[in-house]
């Protein structure tokens, strides 16, 4: 029943000296700050580091990752413990079904995108529908309806995928457009701006963050707040299931737990880009800069040249550095229990992911 | 003596003390009196250990107390009341008396022990008999007295009282302040954070008056008036108290476009039936938890589907959502979980029922604000930054900008200043006599009085129970007539339960 102390007073500062200072609040810098340190290690370990080539291939390997993230970034935002822990199930499902459904062959890809995006939808709505209608926990239904996606996965492969990447996709995702501009990085820019425009623009995204900061008060405002959830959970599902599908294409074939690893990727992403786990505030542009921090991460840990089973230890351990220093940070002026609670659940993700 | 020397503390930008002084001698009674955002809730903080002071010192009889957290609060013998309840709701009011220190015998609470322990407390508040009730199936009145209970148990030193009576009826005001004289007259130093000025000076030996995170002035209570402190309290030489001036302005008769009408509503055990015109104010008083809050809520669609007839229509409301587009609006005294986006902008906050419920375009907000008397810097500015009678205005403005038939408040000047809370009533009043019909539960009755006053065609139902029990219109709604009626003689309410039968 206690309530974390509020400030009383309007504020009246607007002086040069306060502007310069609000810049440096802003939400994004954290992340700008995170991806020139990795960047600038980067280039100390290898020289090639900041080379076109290798920084096309972070932007392109990002794009992945943003996709995953945006559904995320939109569940989290609608609040009310919002989290969705079955991206990574779908971003496998839609790798193994994408191969699947096309059987291999360019003619197959649309209407295997088809069937995907419905699938994808039809996961998020049920997600949507326990979570707002039946009123279970988000953290209890995602990761729940995960094991019924990882499930149908194995019934449907049974355990050995078919298909790989059509030719066409196998050259979005690892093609070049020209010079060492992959196929994937305008479309990293295409899905940045559309999910800006979405959260940013759209009275769809504008209410979702309303909701996100303040059920009871959206509620009583008259928005429709179980139809903005359910929403939210949709755009998840279909965003995994298609990051899947790219994800296919980037790496040609798909096994069981291609994709298991972006559960955890995308929450990070999220939390890095400055979004607040107790929703309500947050941006897609943040999620998609923290994307590529994390891939920028990784390429480093390959830089050093360790042996796999160090680097993966290394990755997980500045993964729960960084969450732990942005809860930190937050937590020091927020006061606010739950993101710390939520943070330890992610560092013992971290610990099972690590340890994989 | 209790002596807090130029306590200072900022939160980010914003300055909530600036260099607060204080003293305040063994068995005095000293009140603290401010409006929203003077900072007197910071200072209540900063002795109960859970906000840090970013510079000052407190002595108390010569000796420095080094406050860091709540147990060493304590443990210097300070024990606080909190305006939102330190209380744990599922424990019971043994429990939450004693806690964390509940006796124990190899780790399990000895609960008869703890009940003997609370006996003569509770017996002191009238509370006999509720050592076992979970504090959740209390009524928020008697959740303060708890609170209450709960601090006299640490036998304190100093005790400061956040706004203990703000949701207490009179009958538990008197029992309240009876115990906190005794406890005077055995040395205890008391701070009582208020805002009503007749409790001050009925029961504080001194006042200090803050403004801006500053103390503008200490006197004895025996020594200065209601205006005086006032003027002192809104920094405007002018300021009269309204609770007891009031002028009556002339009114014009809108069109009376809309009507309500309600038939056998349930609230609690019992069917409420209620008729409201356009145009028309209906204030709801009675003691707390007799079922208003109920009411309006239910009558907004957030508990279940009501079936109301609207200018003659039968309208059939199953959500929130639905009353709004039928033209119902809701304002909430809790503006922190039901009113405000704290994170969003005031433009965002003022808009958008507006804008995503009826689908509105451009809406001129300053403008709205302007009228509104809302005082703020930037329209993009986050909702956080204002104080709470601005909050409430901005929320206000989200719904006086749609022009609702039917406007339904839940005690919406609570916990907001008294120049504030006179502008929050002359809203109401424009939007009255604009058409709009208001149904107003307060828990102030003083602020029913107030309204009366402003505007004549106001009635104030008295609630006991689940029922109406009283009807006051105009020239009868007094203080006097709205508390005689609220605490019904014993067959009163055996008639009125009758009559529902």
């Amino acid at each position: 029943m206690v309530r974390a102390p509020v400030p009383e007073r309007d504020v009246s500062l607007s002086s040069n000296a306060e502007r310069l200072r609000n810049v440096f609040r802003h939400p994004l810098i954290p992340v700008l700050v995170v991806i020139v340190i990795l960047l600038l290690f980067g280039r100390i370990l290898s020289p090639g580091f900041l080379g076109m080539a290798n920084i096309g291939n972070i932007l392109a390997t990002s794009t992945i990752l943003a996709l995953a993230g945006l559904g995320q970034t939109f569940v989290i935002i609608g609040g009310g413990e919002g989290i969705d822990l079955s991206v990574g199930a779908l971003v496998s499902l839609g790798a193994i079904l994408g191969g699947a459904f096309s059987n291999g062959v360019n003619a197959g890809l649309l209407p295997a995108l088809g069937l995907l995006i419905l699938l994808g939808g039809f996961v998020g709505f049920l997600n949507g529908m326990g979570v707002q209608w039946i009123g279970v926990p988000p953290l209890v239904m995602t990761l729940g309806m995960a094991s019924v996606v990882d499930g149908f996965a194995l019934a449907y492969t049974n355990g050995q995928p078919t298909g790989g990447a059509p030719p066409v996709l196998l050259s979005i995702g690892t093609g070049h457009l020209f010079g060492d501009i992959r196929w994937l990085i305008p479309m990293g820019i295409v899905i940045a701006i559309i999910g800006y425009l979405v959260l940013n623009r759209s009275r769809f995204g504008h209410q979702l963050q309303l909701v996100g900061n303040n059920r009871q008060a959206a509620r009583l405002s008259g928005l429709p707040l179980r139809n903005i959830i359910i929403a939210s959970y949709i755009i998840a599902g279909i965003a995994s299931i298609l990051a899947g599908v790219l994800l296919l294409g980037y790496a040609g074939s798909s096994d069981l737990q291609i994709g298991n690893s972006y559960t955890l990727l995308s929450i990070a992403a999220v939390v890095i880009g400055g979004t607040k786990l107790t929703g309500g505030e947050g941006s897609y542009i943040g999620t998609v800069l923290g994307a590529m921090a994390l891939i920028v991460l990784t390429n480093v840990l390959v830089a050093m040249k360790l042996p796999e089973g160090a680097r993966e230890v290394l990755e997980g351990l500045a993964l729960v550095a960084i969450l732990v220093a942005y809860t930190r940070r937050r937590g020091a002026h927020r006061q606010s229990r739950r993101p710390r609670m939520l943070a330890n659940t992610l560092k013992g993700e971290a610990q099972k992911w690590k340890s994989e | 003596m209790l002596v807090c020397d130029s306590i200072s503390k900022r939160y980010g930008s914003v300055v909530a003390l600036r260099s607060a002084n204080l003293k305040v001698q063994p068995g005095e009674i000293h009140a603290i009196l401010g409006g929203n955002g003077s900072g007197k809730s910071t200072l209540a903080k900063i002795m109960a250990g859970t906000v840090q002071p970013d510079g000052g010192t407190i002595h108390w009889n010569g000796v420095p107390l080094r406050i860091m957290n709540p147990v060493s609060a304590t443990k210097s013998g300070i024990a606080v009341t909190f305006q939102e309840l330190s209380l744990l709701g599922n424990l019971t009011v043994a429990e939450n008396i004693c806690f964390p220190a509940m006796p124990t015998r190899l780790g399990r609470v000895q609960v008869a022990r703890m009940r003997e322990r609370v006996h003569p407390l509770l017996k002191d508040l009238e509370l006999e008999g509720m050592e076992d009730v979970l504090v959740d199936h209390l009524p928020s009145g008697y959740q303060y007295l708890v609170e209450y209970a709960k601090a006299l148990f640490r036998n304190p030193d100093i005790l400061v009282l956040d706004e203990i009576t703000s949701a207490l009826h009179r009958e538990q005001v008197t029992r309240i302040t009876q115990s906190i004289r005794a406890l005077a007259e055995r040395g205890t130093a008391v701070l009582f954070v208020s805002h009503r000025l007749p409790e001050i000076f009925s029961l504080c030996d001194g006042v200090t008056v803050f403004r801006n995170g500053e103390n503008v002035g200490t006197f004895r209570t025996g020594e200065v008036s209601a205006n005086q402190l006032l003027a002192l309290m809104t920094g405007d030489p002018n300021a009269v108290d309204t609770t007891a001036a009031l002028d009556g302005e002339p009114y014009t008769l809108a069109p009376r476009s809309a009507s309500l009408e309600v038939e056998s509503l349930p609230v609690r055990s019992h069917k409420i039936s209620l008729s409201i015109r356009s145009g028309e104010i209906v204030g709801i008083a009675g003691i707390q938890g007799q079922g208003q809050s109920e009411l309006v809520r239910r009558l907004f669609g957030m508990h279940g589907v009501v079936t109301v007839t609207l200018n003659g229509k039968i309208v059939r409301i199953g959500s929130p959502r639905s009353a709004v587009r039928q033209g119902f609006a809701f304002v909430s005294g809790d503006r922190e979980h039901e009113g405000t986006f704290a994170q969003h902008s005031l433009s965002t906050n003022a808009s958008c029922v507006g804008q995503f419920i009826f689908h509105r375009k451009a809406m001129d907000i300053k403008a709205e604000f302007d009228r509104m008397h809302v005082h703020y810097h930037r329209l993009s500015q986050k909702m956080q930054e204002l104080s709470g009678g601005n909050q409430q205005k901005v929320v206000l403005t989200r719904w006086t900008s749609v022009h609702p038939a039917i406007l339904l408040a839940d005690d919406p000047t609570k916990g907001v200043d008294v120049a504030a809370r006179h502008e929050v009533h002359q809203m109401f009043v424009a939007l009255a006599e604009s058409g709009t019909a208001i149904v107003m539960v307060s828990s102030d009755e003083e602020e029913l009085v107030a309204l009366a006053s402003m505007y004549p065609l106001m009635r104030v139902l008295v609630m006991y129970d689940g029922t109406f029990v009283q009807e006051l219109k105009g020239a009868e709604v007094t203080l006097q007539s709205l508390i005689e009626a609220s605490i019904p003689q014993e067959d009163n309410h055996v008639i009125s339960q009758a009559e529902n039968l």
